[in-house]
């Protein structure tokens, strides 16, 4: 009698877009021409249907996605959703995506919007708002302040708290530059705004989150 | 202004370039070779630059250095099967002309063959407006869903 080694080997599970899944994990191993396509190729695949070029695509970008997402609204659960709203608004947005233009900075635009959305309607209250209003760094160098000697330990948990107490739309940006390594002009163009006022945001928010871990390791 | 208010104002001036200079080098922005000395000279007689530049640095470094969470396969397949199982929608404009052209051409119709002193006339008037308002808002509402600004 003829055994089948998995239970399931007679089932074909209807993967995404219509694909089974057994095809699509085949086809996986097998298409190391589509995963070394670049995004403007993948984008032209998926344009045309073809499913294994999305996936490729959302498995490129889904790490960074996810991340934006849940340092702006620092929930797991919430990260996730918002996630998935990113890439299907990105998926059905496809045909008006410039064929000139970058995608990492087009999806990011896309995530940027979703998370201060998600704000909005959570009404999650954002502290410190206008906190960056206040003027930077001008202190003459003999006034005893933030630059005493301090001795700092950053831990990461204390960043995080520090980060928390920005704006969410401050501390998106921040690490947009910061740890995601974005450039100037791709971040300007994720927020929707001029370099020349990310530049000076980012300014800002080093100075503020500077005097805010100064206070709490003095304290 | 006294002698000690111009040194503490030259003080100040010197901080400043310092500073700027410092945050130039987070930026990535190599400084001439006149600031990036003279900055070197002042920070080693200034403390709170010195402290400031350290203290920057160290904001920068451990934030690039903040973990990052992987996405697990669960959500990465549901990513995959919330895409709808069809292509992409195609650009709206591209069928706007041939679905405004065939409203164009129905309404040509209706006016021609019905006279409007009738009220079969009247009628057809009627639903042609009507038709006109439903192509518009039909093409309307997908430019809107499809729109995203900066693609």
């Amino acid at each position: 009698m003829f055994r089948t080694t998995h239970s399931c080997a007679n089932l074909v599970e209807s993967g995404p877009l219509g694909f089974p899944m057994k095809q699509l994990e085949s086809l996986r191993s097998d298409r190391p021409d589509v995963e070394a396509l670049e995004d403007g190729g993948l984008i032209a695949l998926t344009l045309k249907g073809d499913g294994r070029a999305y996936e490729v695509l959302v498995r490129r970008y889904q790490k960074l996605v996810y991340n934006v997402q849940y340092q702006m609204v620092r929930s797991h659960e919430a990260a996730a959703d918002l996630t998935q709203d990113t890439f299907l608004k990105a998926y059905r947005a496809l045909s008006t995506f410039r064929r000139d233009a970058r995608f990492k900075p087009w999806l990011m635009r896309i995530a940027t919007n979703c998370g201060l959305n998600w704000i909005r309607d959570n009404r999650v209250e954002d502290s410190l708002d206008g906190v960056l209003e206040e003027t930077p760094w001008v202190e003459p160098a003999g006034r005893q302040n933030v630059e005493q000697e301090v001795e700092w330990r950053l831990s990461q948990a204390l960043l995080q708290d520090a980060l928390g107490q920005l704006p969410a739309r401050y501390r998106h940006v921040f690490l947009l530059r910061y740890q995601h390594d974005m450039t100037y002009e791709d971040i300007a163009q994720a927020v929707g705004e001029p370099e020349t006022t990310i530049k000076s945001l980012l300014f800002r928010i080093r100075e503020k989150l500077r005097a805010m871990l100064a206070d709490k390791m003095s304290a | 202004m006294g002698k000690r208010d111009r040194e503490n104002e030259a003080i100040d001036d010197a901080c400043t370039r310092a500073r700027c200079t410092l945050e130039s080098r987070l930026e990535g922005v190599a400084p001439d070779e006149a600031a990036e000395a003279e900055t070197r000279a002042h920070l080693t007689t200034c403390r709170a630059c010195a402290t400031f530049g350290e203290q920057m640095a160290e904001i920068v470094a451990a934030a690039a250095a903040l973990p990052q969470f992987d996405v697990s396969e669960a959500l990465t397949q549901r990513i995959l099967a919330s895409a709808p199982a069809s292509r992409p929608a195609p650009p709206a404009a591209s069928m706007t002309m041939p679905l405004m052209a065939a409203a164009a051409a129905l309404w040509m119709y209706l006016l021609v063959v019905v006279s409007v002193e009738s009220v079969d006339g009247l009628m057809s008037w009627a639903v042609s407006l009507v038709l006109m308002v439903v192509l518009r808002l039909i093409i309307g509402g997908k430019r809107e869903d499809l729109a995203v600004e900066g693609g």
